[in-house]
């Protein structure tokens, strides 16, 4: 018994100490009873414990931003939900790791990819910037809802101004420097959700419609004055999601106003996919299409492409009834003013189109 | 004899004229909504009218015939940006005919270049082409070649999945639906979401429903930021996700989809801007007041109500708040 309790040992432990002497072998003969007694408490509890695997790393160097990976060793391939809370008990924010990261993590958790990346960032409230020093602890959750502690920063909470800028309103459309020499006056754009800039980037990511905060759309380059749209008050009846039908009059589809519709057709392409084109040529994402009326026909989403400025007249477009056929959910308005339409439909010219111009005449509306 | 050749010249100039406008129009039309405008002819009629005479059969034959080739490096010189068109033209070839023959065609050339194609990028194009098609014994072999080839990524390989689980026959389909079980992908997770809020029925087998269920509550989207963040996109998608999961639920453990959807907003591990999220939806305002009552409505607009007075200075959560359900 001893001496294949030697050997299995010596095979488990001795394996990688190469021609090292085995202390830790003799120590283990002689308290064989104890670690068995230990090995089969751990093995009985292991059903019983909690999960709680999650690894990562997080940096800071500024109390509003966070930036890291997460992942979780009991289930790879998931993306961890991170979240900063601060001493006092506030809760400053929270976000999925989903993002790019280095290709260290896989082998770090066991993830098949390396979308595990964070970008956390704190919304300057006034009201949180109290100019102390604050302990903030970042969190990562699994699952199950279990939570492992990540990292304690000594951070203090000063450094907000005014941000006249912040938009405010669902459909507001942002801008900023476009971030290539030389070229930043052609501007980029996007559109606020009323609580993310959506904005199609020709960022790492398999989609190109990405959701970001402000301070991080902020964070990348000179920003712009935010314009408010004059956004009418009619109604947009149509399909809003992943698959619709062709008929005019099918009952599917539901009514949002303009502002809405800009998000809702923001989502819809999202859902659909969309990749990136730097010229001013896109193709429209397409939802998936069915007839009622001839249940075997299908045709499949068709994935778009699009850079900014077209991404965000493509979402305004959905606001009104243009280029209302072909094989594309029917937009039925409800009391649109016709001058709508023509404002929107202006946005768009091929040779001429770049986001500091959509933004300008989306100022006149 | 001067008048007649006059006005005859002028009555042609006006001809031109107008044809010109006309042709303006169509042009600016096509290029707004940039469709071919041959393509978008086609488009108008529909799937009703996709009838083909040996002729019309004929002529798509040529086209693919012709992608094909601008596709295959061995024949034609072309550069990526060609290349990437012709495969994104084949897959529109696919769905404007109803020939099996042609569609088996394009499935087989854009199988078959993916397979020679060195540029990544190409590849990737011919890759969501070909997955956009309908389900055929090239889908899952495609996709899992140009995933295991880093063609596509982690979002792309389990988004296509999630695009097409449905589709694929029963033998296949549990697998499909167990991969993308297993891979957590939270892009999968928006699309499978959206298609079976959506969908008149669901048609799973018991396996696959609670494979689903699993996925979707692993990977609940969340609220992001501040308690007090609240957006449009994220309620879009925390919406379709509470009417799909409470469907499934619904289906295996039998009780009403309101009865589900109540339970999980009213639990107090749930994020109270999830009350918002569904009363501003589409789903909220179509229910009588039967389905009210297994929803706990009052109960829920009470939540939803409360996180508005608590953050009365919350732009966003005020604005959208407005709109919701009475």
């Amino acid at each position: 018994m001893s001496h294949r309790f030697d050997c299995v040992l010596k095979f488990i432990l001795c394996q990688r100490i190469l021609n090292k002497k085995c202390e830790i072998l003799r120590y283990s003969r002689r308290k064989f009873p104890q670690i068995l007694a230990l090995g089969i408490f751990v093995f009985i509890s292991s059903p019983f414990a909690v999960h709680a695997l999650g690894m990562g790393e997080v940096h800071s160097d500024s109390a509003w931003k966070y930036v890291g990976w997460a992942c979780d060793s009991s289930a790879p391939g998931y993306q961890s939900v991170i979240q900063a809370r601060r001493d006092d008990g506030v809760l400053l924010g929270r976000v999925v790791a989903e993002g790019s990261s280095t290709t260290t993590i896989p082998r770090a958790c066991g993830s098949p990819h390396e979308r595990h990346g964070f970008k956390l960032y704190i919304e300057r409230k006034p009201q949180w910037a109290d100019g102390k020093v604050h302990e903030v602890t970042v969190y990562s959750i699994d699952q199950d809802e279990n939570v492992t502690k990540l990292k304690s920063f000594m951070l203090e909470f000063s450094g907000v101004s005014a941000d006249a800028q912040r938009p405010r309103n669902l459909g507001d459309v942002v801008g900023r420097d476009l971030n290539y020499d030389q070229l930043g006056w052609a501007g980029h754009i996007g559109v606020w959700d009323g609580s993310y800039v959506i904005e199609v980037l020709n960022d790492s990511g398999s989609n190109k419609v990405f959701r970001n905060t402000w301070d991080d759309f902020k964070s990348r380059s000179n920003v712009w004055d935010t314009v408010t749209p004059n956004y009418p008050a009619h109604m947009i009846r149509t399909c809003w999601t992943y698959e619709c039908d062709v008929n005019s009059n099918y009952s599917g589809g539901f009514k949002v106003s303009p502002a809405q519709a800009v998000v809702y057709r923001a989502a819809q392409v999202q859902m659909i996919g969309a990749d990136y084109t730097i010229t001013a040529l896109f193709s429209t994402a397409e939802p998936t299409m069915k007839d009622y009326k001839d249940p075997g026909w299908k045709r499949k989403a068709v994935r778009g492409k699009y850079r900014c400025d077209t991404f965000v007249y493509d979402a305004f477009r959905a606001s009104t009834n243009l280029d209302n056929s072909g094989v594309f959910p029917y937009r039925e308005v409800y009391g649109m003013d016709d001058s709508w339409r023509r404002k929107v439909s202006s946005l768009y010219g091929f040779s001429t189109m770049l986001p500091n111009k959509v933004l300008e005449k989306i100022k006149s509306f | 004899m001067r008048n007649k050749a006059v006005v005859v010249l002028l009555a042609l100039l006006g001809v031109a004229i107008i044809f010109i406008f006309v042709d303006g129009r169509n042009e600016k039309r096509f290029a707004t909504s940039f469709i071919d405008p041959k393509e978008a002819e086609s488009r108008q009629y529909g799937p009703g009218a996709l009838a083909e005479s040996p002729a019309s059969l004929s002529r798509a034959a040529a086209r693919v015939d012709l992608l094909i080739a601008r596709l295959d490096t061995r024949y034609a010189n072309l550069g990526a940006d060609e290349r990437i068109q012709a495969a994104e033209e084949l897959g529109k070839e696919y769905f404007y005919t109803l020939s099996d023959d042609l569609r088996r065609n394009i499935s087989d050339a854009l199988s078959h270049s993916l397979r020679l194609e060195k540029d990544a990028q190409v590849a990737r194009a011919i890759t969501f082409s070909h997955s956009r098609l309908a389900y055929d014994k090239n889908t899952l072999s495609n996709l899992k070649f140009s995933y295991d080839q880093k063609f596509i990524h982690f979002d792309d390989y389990y988004g296509e999945l999630a695009h097409l689980y449905d589709e694929a026959p029963p033998e296949d389909r549990r697998n499909v639906i167990g991969e993308i079980s297993n891979g957590n992908s939270r892009y999968a997770v928006d699309v499978v979401a959206a298609k079976i809020a959506f969908v008149e029925e669901v048609q799973l087998s018991d396996q696959e429903i609670s494979d689903l269920r699993s996925f979707l509550n692993k990977n609940r989207p969340i609220f992001a930021g501040a308690e007090d963040s609240f957006g449009l996109f994220e309620a879009i998608l925390y919406n379709q996700w509470l009417v799909a999961v409470s469907r499934l639920q619904s289906t295996s453990e039998g009780g009403s989809v309101e009865k589900w959807m109540g339970r999980r907003l009213l639990d107090p591990s749930t994020d109270p801007r999830a009350s918002v999220a569904f009363l501003i939806g589409p789903y909220a305002k179509i229910l009588d007041d039967s389905k009210k009552a297994e929803l706990q409505w009052d109960a829920v607009r009470a939540r939803a109500t409360e996180l508005l007075l608590r953050y009365p200075q919350a732009p966003g959560l005020q604005e959208l708040g407005k709109d919701m359900a009475p």
